[in-house]
């Protein structure tokens, strides 16, 4: 409404001044040649553009410009100027497009409170619900301003000043202002409250302060370069001080452990509220009206819980839902029957078997590089994953800022049994007695593949028994439930180990925390440990100069290339399927389940 | 005979040894599964940090016999303690929200299995080896071998998908299958469920009921009956059928008691968030307070309905006394 009636007086206003100084230009003389209506730059003949992210007057020079000429969500509008970050300013059809509810069906949804969420399930609500200083841009992994509308970094990258907005407010009226990020960081960073993200804080953050009510500034332990992709975790969100401390009462210890009544009603500052929520059955959210980004278009977004892939694919082939996943077994279907419907983007992912490098026998490196191009991983991933997810040669990610093209083409370790067989003779392992299975250190080679429930491994192991049968490697495949293999990894209790990594955040340093000494056995479980490489982890951390970090990147993918500390394996892509009557549904690499979905909408008439 | 009060009496007391003794079963078998609860909960994510606080809060870091006073004292003071999953939540809360469902579907599924195993049973016995029976035993049959799980899927996929009869999903507003109209209003929604798993209970109730029929319809008291000229309505229903009923109350008794613990397959088949996937749920996540709750209250509930079965027994059979 406010931007038709805007429009309307910028209309009246351009045809007032058009007709005024056609007036001047004509009743001017009565020449037959007509003098051009004036052109003076001393008084403006357009209102001046309102600037809705004001940045501090006395901010440092460099980073006032950085911010001045950055378009964060490529709408055309400089950030200054984008009173709809995130959406594109010229699409803003409230009026058309208000209305309507989204239905998803997932998982339980178990946590609302944004220090204790560990699911993608609780996180897409606690995502809607609670804002953060920063944001992701919607569909991308790039940082932009949130509740937060502009930030400096000092020299060295220790301390990071925020400005935050002013005027924001929770959804119960209270203000928003620095201290509530006080507040809300403290609850992380309390041992009482036992939050599942504490070392997030505690391992980055030396101290943070409200300056003023406007001005939050964090100290950090050492520089970090991707502290900024930090700061969008789901774990820094902002809470409102005096409603949860109110009707929340916490011990001194964890033993004591925390009662949160405020759980029932939480309360953030982000796009959405919670509407109802029943337990075990279903929760809805509610636009919230004042966002200072704008309402989301939708009235509401329901989430059922259900968790079966087949009966959800088949509630949303039924209407009763508006977005599905695409299991396996219905990727064919799916790509002949709904191809235009699909929305598939890379995750941030890696899948692979960790080698066990600590114990026998895959503390020999020469085996491991003799197994690593001595199982099917192109082939299998085609026939068995019917080509949907990309072979992984190495730790990162396609579209991880460090991830080489030109090292991915040169890997070296490819499927070649020939080669693999010529590694073990040369290393000396070998079948001394005719049965058919090599030896190491003694010992007959006999292994386990150990991995998770999945239909899919279960198929690509019934290939590599083979593959290491012809090698000379006596195999059995074994599957375990899920908190089974944790507590393998941590025991270092497996020869090879399925698992696989998704980004917290989207810098490669998030990827080598499980490469790096100090991370054994957890996030470490391979158990890996090369001093150059831990060196190389350090420097990337600390270092914030973006052309070094992408060498350092490199040099550490080259290293784990050769030295094999997994079996890699692939790297995933998320396949969503919409109905025909969703438009505007936003996903990025690192899910769509952190998305506050402002752009989302519903075509009533065709539903 | 002993009186009824006593009978009471002495089963409650069983009962409560029952109920210690599989507390104390279960207590260690869940202890006994690999995998540290807070870790599961954590995945690989998390910091040894936060692992070990959450191990405090939830009680983990204290020795096996203290955390298994400490919930034998809760239990008694009629709490059942706060999820792992969903701490801080009460377990009583979860339990509490998830009943509703399972308690109608379940009820539902028992009502049909009994309204239409009973007279078909009876049917069948009566006219031994006509058409009636020959349909009576080949449900029977099909109703025993069918897969719960493949039937239910089956039905989403034809029923729900292809016809388009019913949603694949139910989508009644929770709660409403327990007022008066929603009771028979949400059965639309929850026809599938209860045909799954209705159809297996009523195919071994059918072939009870006729086995026991035809049985007892040999026997010479109902031969005496006949010749004392009681109309032959009568001889069936009021003789024969008592006493043929006896076996098929057990067997009730018994698939209600796998109701207590929720249909788990055809929950998870059908998305209905009832006891049984909340139970198979608390497993996996090891959660380990629902799962010695949802126990205990299975147990409690076998015991009751084992009681109220003999009740019954005392009822309808006359040579069966309280003993």
């Amino acid at each position: 409404m406010n931007k038709n009636w805007k429009k309307l007086g910028a209309l009246f206003l351009i045809v007032t001044l058009v007709a005024v100084s056609m007036s001047a230009c004509i009743g001017g003389g009565e020449e037959e040649t007509t003098t051009p209506p004036p052109t003076t730059t001393a008084a403006p003949t357009t209102p001046a553009p309102t600037v809705y992210n004001e940045l501090p007057a006395d901010m440092d020079a460099d980073w006032m410009s950085y911010f001045e000429n950055t378009d964060f969500d490529g709408d055309g509008v400089m950030y200054p100027y984008d009173q709809y970050l995130g959406r594109d300013d010229n699409d803003v059809d409230f009026a058309a497009r208000t209305g309507g509810a989204f239905r998803t069906m997932t998982a339980e949804i178990s946590d609302f409170d944004p220090i204790d969420v560990t699911d993608t399930a609780s996180d897409s609500v606690v995502s809607k619900i609670f804002d953060g200083l920063v944001q992701y841009v919607p569909g991308t992994t790039d940082p932009m301003p949130c509740i937060a509308k502009a930030w400096e970094a000092d020299e060295e990258g220790k301390v990071y000043t925020f400005y935050l907005r002013e005027g924001l407010k929770f959804t119960n009226g209270e203000a928003l202002t620095a201290d509530d990020i006080v507040f809300s960081w403290d609850r992380l960073g309390n041992p009482a409250y036992a939050s599942a993200r504490i070392n997030f804080l505690t391992d980055y953050v030396e101290s943070y302060e409200a300056v003023d009510d406007y001005t939050f500034q964090v100290t950090l332990k050492t520089p970090f370069a991707p502290f900024l992709t930090l700061m969008t975790y789901t774990c820094f969100k902002v809470l409102p001080e005096d409603y949860v401390s109110s009707s929340e009462v916490v011990g001194e210890t964890a033993e004591e452990g925390v009662e949160k009544n405020w759980l029932d009603f939480p309360v953030g500052s982000g796009a959405w509220m919670l509407k109802e929520y029943v337990s075990g059955d279903h929760l809805t959210l509610e636009a919230n009206e004042d966002y200072w980004a704008g309402r989301p278009y939708l009235d509401e977004y329901r989430y059922r819980f259900t968790e079966n892939d087949d009966t959800i694919v088949q509630a949303w082939k039924a209407g009763q839902i508006d977005i599905t996943g695409v299991p396996a077994s219905y990727w064919e279907e799916f790509n002949e029957n709904y191809a235009d419907q699909l929305l598939t983007y890379s995750e941030l992912a890696t899948y692979w078997m960790y080698f066990n490098c600590e114990s026998w026998p895959f503390d020999s490196l020469a085996l491991r590089q003799a197994v690593t191009c001595g199982m099917e991983r192109e082939s299998v991933i085609n026939t068995i994953f019917k080509g949907r997810y990309r072979a992984a040669h190495g730790a990162l990610p396609p579209g991880m800022f460090g991830f080489s093209e030109e090292l991915y083409d040169e890997y070296e370790f490819n499927y070649d049994a020939a080669k693999a067989k010529q590694i073990l003779d040369d290393a000396g392992i070998v079948d001394t007695n005719n049965d058919g299975i090599r030896e190491y250190e003694g010992r007959e080679l006999k292994i386990e593949l150990s991995s998770y429930v999945s239909t899919t491994w279960a198929e690509a192991a019934k290939v590599w028994l083979d593959n290491l049968e012809e090698l000379g490697i006596e195999a059995t495949y074994q599957q375990y439930d899920f908190g089974t293999i944790l507590q393998m990894a941590d025991q270092g209790d497996y020869t090879l180990l399925t698992l696989g990594w998704i980004a917290d955040y989207p810098d490669p340093e998030n990827f080598y925390i499980l490469f790096e000494s100090k991370g054994i056995p957890d996030p470490n479980s391979s158990r890996y440990s090369n001093e150059q490489v831990d060196e190389w982890i350090q420097e990337l951390r600390t270092n914030p100069n973006t052309a070094e970090r992408r060498e350092i990147a490199y040099n550490i993918e080259k290293q784990l290339q050769e030295d094999c500390p997994h079996w890699w394996f692939f790297h995933s892509r998320a396949t969503s399927a919409l109905q025909t009557w969703v438009h505007g549904y936003k996903a990025g690499a690192m899910g769509s389940h952190i998305e506050k979905q402002l752009g989302l909408w519903i075509d009533e008439e065709e539903r | 005979m002993i009186g009824l009060r006593e009978y009471i009496a002495k089963k409650l007391a069983i009962a409560v040894l029952v109920l210690i003794g599989v507390y104390t079963i279960t207590f260690f078998l869940t202890f006994m599964l690999p995998g540290d609860p807070a870790r599961v909960s954590l995945g690989q994510h998390g910091s040894e940090e936060a692992v070990e606080l959450i191990r405090q809060q939830w009680g983990l870091d204290e020795p096996r016999y203290v955390q298994y006073v400490s919930y034998l004292q809760l239990f008694i003071q009629g709490e059942m303690g706060k999820s792992f999953r969903y701490y801080p939540r009460d377990v009583i809360e979860l339990i509490r929200y998830r009943f509703p469902v399972t308690a109608y579907y379940g009820l539902w599924s028992i009502i049909f299995a009994v309204a239409v195993s009973i007279p078909l049973g009876v049917a069948a016995a009566y006219k031994q080896n006509s058409i009636i029976d020959n349909i009576a035993v080949l449900i029977s049959q099909i109703g025993v071998s069918l897969p719960n799980f493949w039937l239910g899927m089956m039905l989403i996929a034809i029923v729900a998908v292809r016809l388009g009869w019913v949603n694949p999903v139910p989508e009644v507003e929770y709660g409403y299958y327990w007022t008066p109209i929603g009771f028979f209003a949400s059965l639309k929604d929850y026809i599938l469920p209860i045909l799954t798993v209705g159809t297996g209970m009523l195919a071994s109730n059918t072939r009870l009921t006729r086995s026991s029929m035809l049985e007892i319809i040999r026997e010479d008291y109902i031969t005496l009956a006949r010749a004392k000229g009681l109309s032959e309505r009568t001889v069936v229903l009021k003789h024969a059928l008592r006493n043929a009923l006896i076996p098929v109350v057990t067997n009730v008794g018994l698939q209600f008691l796998l109701l207590v613990g929720g249909a788990v397959l055809t929950e998870t088949v059908f998305g209905i968030n009832g006891i049984g996937k909340l139970y198979i749920d608390a497993i996996n996540y090891r959660d380990y307070p629902v799962v010695i709750a949802l126990t205990l209250i299975y147990t409690g509930g076998v015991v009751l309905i084992n009681l109220i079965v003999d009740l019954l027994y005392a009822k309808i059979d006359p040579r069966v006394s309280l003993r």
